[in-house]
């Protein structure tokens, strides 16, 4: 090669590499929205808390259901599952939490292959550097998606509409609990459209390691407070 | 028509097109896929974080995509196939530091995140790759675009 093509052909590269990828780039749409009673009982109309602050505590006093559970709901549109997914665990870290769990709410097309392959390269990575943990009774390997149960129903088809289409994940954060560990379920969307809260506390409670579960609730039950802050993303 | 070529040559055109291809596979099978996907195969290596893992898997699959494009075309011929054989050994080097570490690689990212061999598997494909690539660099000027433009690469 002749050595003025050097700089020419790298400077090409990495142009079309650079635009190429910046074209693709999405900027994601993520919306902090704490649980309100309302929202929690599905009664009316989502509404985003624009406010800088937001006690939970106030929020639990409303629904008694709500009593250990801090709801962060994670919005994102025309992405991917997993951008969604991985932008809700993003969030989940910033805001320390030690136990996740998705839900894929009403709206979305379908569950495709894509969160079956979300859910299993979740079960890779851990959380805040703990080692991850999915169910204690079935931990699938990777080339297989879970096996579908209860409350929790994975369809391997894939749906072109997940990208179209926009996916709202709700995230329910538990902090201050005593345990490095995750807990992430994916539910199928026409149950999810219900959200009934107390089934997922009850596929948490089932699935939960029993000591676990009691001190992770104990030690929610004794912080009591809990305060968002928006602007920061913390929950204090 | 050149009666001429020789055997080493058609060797190189041979591996520059397979090498280019095998690049642009690469690209374009993590490119049908979401970005966070490639993402989540780059943070299992435990050499990047979240962020930086996630902007790697923007970048990287149109680097492959059009490196093998070009490698296959012939175009800046032996500076595609040396950015090829970059690529390689930096992929080596990442399987190699999870082999060593015995990290639980489960998916190499190489091909997508759908299926994946052994890192084993990959490290010695990969080797093959680099071989082929050291020939698409030295013998690799066979029916080229430089060729053509009198590049005598």
């Amino acid at each position: 090669m002749k050595p003025r093509f050097l700089p020419a052909s790298a400077a090409f590269l990495v142009a079309v590499t650079v635009c190429s990828a910046r074209a693709q780039w999405v900027p994601p749409e993520v919306q902090v929205t704490p649980l309100s009673a309302r929202q929690y009982q599905h009664t009316e109309e989502d509404e985003t808390v624009s406010g800088t602050e937001t006690e939970l505590s106030s929020l639990k006093a409303k629904s008694a259901s709500s009593e250990d559970i801090a709801r962060i709901r994670v919005v994102s549109k025309g992405m991917w599952f997993q951008s969604a997914d991985y932008l809700a665990r993003e969030k989940a870290a910033a805001l320390g939490a030690n136990y996740l769990v998705l839900l894929q709410a009403a709206g979305d097309e379908s569950l495709g292959a894509g969160a079956v392959k979300s859910y299993r390269a979740v079960r890779l990575l851990g959380f805040n550097g703990a080692p991850l943990y999915i169910r204690q009774e079935a931990r699938p390997s990777y080339q297989q998606p879970p096996a579908a149960t209860a409350g929790e129903i994975l369809q391997p088809a894939a749906s072109p509409q997940n990208q179209a289409g926009g996916h709202q994940h709700f995230a329910w954060v538990w902090r201050k609990g005593p345990h490095k560990l995750l807990h992430l379920a994916v539910f199928d969307p026409a149950k999810a459209a219900k959200a009934e809260t107390e089934e997922l506390k009850s596929y948490v409670r089932e699935n939960f390691p029993q000591k676990e579960y009691q001190e992770l609730m104990r030690s929610l039950k004794k912080g009591a407070r809990f305060t968002v802050d928006l602007n920061k993303g913390e929950i204090r | 028509m050149n009666s001429k070529i020789n055997i080493r040559d058609a060797a190189g055109l041979l591996a520059r097109l397979a090498v280019g291809g095998v690049f642009v596979y690469a690209g374009a099978i993590k490119l049908l896929a979401p970005a966070e996907e490639f993402a989540y195969a780059i943070e299992t290596y435990k050499v990047t974080g979240p962020a930086l893992s996630l902007w790697a898997a923007y970048i990287m699959p149109w680097l492959e995509l059009f490196t093998g494009l070009l490698l296959a075309a012939g175009i800046f011929t032996r500076f595609n196939a040396a950015l090829c054989g970059v690529l390689l050994l930096f992929f080596e080097a990442l399987l190699g530091q999870a082999w060593l570490r015995g990290l639980p690689v489960t998916s190499c990212g190489c091909f997508g995140s759908g299926s994946s061999n052994s890192i084993g598997y990959e490290f010695a494909q990969n080797l093959v790759f680099l071989a082929l690539t050291y020939l698409a660099y030295r013998r690799g000027g066979l029916f080229s675009a430089d060729a053509a433009l009198g590049d005598k690469a």
